[in-house]
C-alpha cells in the first residue's frame, strides 16, 4: 500500500496554516476513510520531534517544550500534560511510555505537536517538500 | 538601529547563513564524489570496461564541479557579509571555521550516529503507535472528529496571525522539490537540491531586503521633508 496524497496535502496545509484546505481535506477523508493517516501524522510528528531535540536532551527540555505548546495553544490544555510529555519522550526512544495511552488522545496530541513544530520551523517551500518526502518514505514502511 | 534597518540586517543574516550551509553541503558532496572516484578507480584496476571508466571520469568531474560550486557559494556569502557589515558594522555573522572546513571524520561519525539514532527512534515509535491505532483506522467518523477537534486547538477560535484559507491546491502529482528529493540520491542530485534551497531562500530574502531598503529610503525622504536639515541648504 502506498501513502495517500491527501495526508501529504493535510501536512502541507497545516504548515501553511491554510485552515480552509485542512477543513476541505478532512471533509473528503470522512468519505474516503482514514487508512494510512495515523502513520503519516505519526511519522511527521516523530521526525519533527527528533529534528527538534538534539542528542543530550533532558526530560526537563521535553517538559519545557510541552509547556510552551500548551501555552501557545490554550485550547489544547484539555489534553493531559503528563501524557503529552510521555508521547514526546516516546518519539525520542522511550516507547514504553505510551503503552496505556488512549489512541484518539494520542492522535490529537500528535496533531497539536505537529502544529507547533511546523510553526516553529517555518519551512520554506523546498524544505517543506523535503520534509514531506521524508515523512512519506517513513510512513510507507509502516503501512 | 531602526526597526526597518533591523529587519534588513536580519534578512541579510538569513541569506548569509543559508549560503554558508549550502557551501558546507557542497564541500561534503565534493568529498563524497572524490571518495567515490577513488573506489571506482580501485574497482576498475585491470579492467578497461567502458562503464567503469565512465564512472571514474564522471565521479571525478562531479567532485571538481562540487568544489567549484562550494567555492562560489562561499564567495557569495562573503560578499553579502561585507555588504551587511558596510550597512551596520559587525552585523554579519562570523563564519564558523568548523563549518567551513571539510567535516572531520569524528564529526561525520557523530552526525551519522545521531541520524541513525533518530531513525531508530522514529521507527520504534511508529511501530508501537501503528499497533495502538489499528482500530482507529476502521472507525473513520470517530477518527476524523478527533482530528478535527485537534486542528481546532491549533487554529484557535479565529485562527492564529497570518491565517489564510483555501489557497493550497491539493497536489495531484509530486512537486519538483519532492521528485528531486525522491529521485536524486546521487551527489549531483543533492547539489541540485542544495542549489534550489539556497536559491529560493536567497531570492525570497533579496526581495524582502529590497522592500526593506525602499521603505527605509522613503522614511528618510519623508523625515527630511518634515524636518529639513539646515545643512541641506533649505531656506
Amino acid at each position: 500500500m502506498s501513502v495517500r496524497t491527501e495526508f501529504s496535502d493535510l501536512i502541507r496545509a497545516m504548515a501553511r496554516r491554510d485552515w480552509g484546505t485542512v477543513d476541505q481535506i478532512l471533509d473528503g477523508l470522512e468519505t474516503t476513510g482514514w487508512r494510512g493517516g495515523s502513520q503519516m501524522i505519526g511519522a511527521a510528528f516523530a521526525i519533527g520531534v527528533n529534528e527538534r531535540f538534539a542528542a543530550g536532551h533532558s526530560p526537563t527540555d521535553v517538559a519545557r517544550f510541552v509547556a510552551e505548546t500548551r501555552s501557545q495553544f490554550p485550547d489544547a490544555q484539555s489534553l493531559p500534560a503528563l501524557e503529552m510529555e510521555g508521547l514526546v519522550r516516546a518519539a525520542l526512544g522511550e516507547v514504553d511510555l505510551i503503552e496505556n495511552l488512549n489512541p484518539e488522545t494520542a492522535l490529537q496530541m500528535q496533531i497539536v505537536f505537529l502544529g507547533k513544530l511546523l510553526q516553529d520551523r517555518d519551512h520554506d517551500e523546498a524544505q517543506l517538500e523535503e520534509f514531506i518526502a521524508d515523512v512519506e518514505r517513513t510512513a510507507a514502511e509502516h503501512l | 538601529m531602526s526597526e526597518g534597518l533591523d529587519a534588513v540586517v536580519a534578512q541579510l543574516r538569513h541569506v548569509i547563513d543559508t549560503l554558508r550551509k549550502a557551501a558546507v553541503v557542497a564541500q561534503r558532496a565534493q568529498s563524497d564524489a572524490q571518495q567515490a572516484a577513488a573506489h571506482y578507480s580501485e574497482a576498475a584496476r585491470g579492467s578497461s570496461h567502458a562503464n567503469l571508466t565512465s564512472a571514474v571520469q564522471e565521479s571525478k568531474a562531479a567532485g571538481a564541479k562540487a568544489g567549484r560550486f562550494a567555492n562560489l557559494i562561499s564567495k557569495a556569502a562573503d560578499s553579502v557579509a561585507a555588504y551587511s557589515n558596510a550597512i551596520v558594522p559587525g552585523s554579519a555573522p562570523k563564519a564558523d571555521p568548523t563549518e567551513s572546513a571539510v567535516p572531520s571524520g569524528e564529526r561525520l561519525l557523530a552526525e551519522s550516529v545521531e541520524r541513525e539514532s533518530s531513525r531508530r527512534n522514529v521507527g520504534s515509535f511508529l511501530g508501537t503507535m501503528t499497533r495502538k491505532v489499528e482500530d482507529l483506522q476502521d472507525n473513520t467518523q470517530k477518527t476524523v472528529t478527533a482530528a478535527r477537534e485537534a486542528f481546532n486547538f491549533i487554529r484557535g477560535p479565529q485562527g492564529p496571525a497570518g491565517t489564510h484559507t483555501g489557497t493550497t491546491t491539493p497536489s495531484a502529482s509530486p512537486t519538483l522539490g519532492q521528485r528531486l528529493a525522491n529521485e536524486a540520491p546521487d551527489t549531483a542530485g543533492h547539489l541540485v537540491v542544495v542549489g534550489l534551497v539556497a536559491g529560493i531562500a536567497v531570492h525570497r530574502s533579496v526581495v524582502s531586503i529590497r522592500k526593506g531598503m525602499a521603505r527605509l529610503r522613503n522614511r528618510e525622504r519623508t523625515d527630511r521633508v518634515q524636518r529639513p536639515d539646515p545643512r541641506d541648504g533649505a531656506s
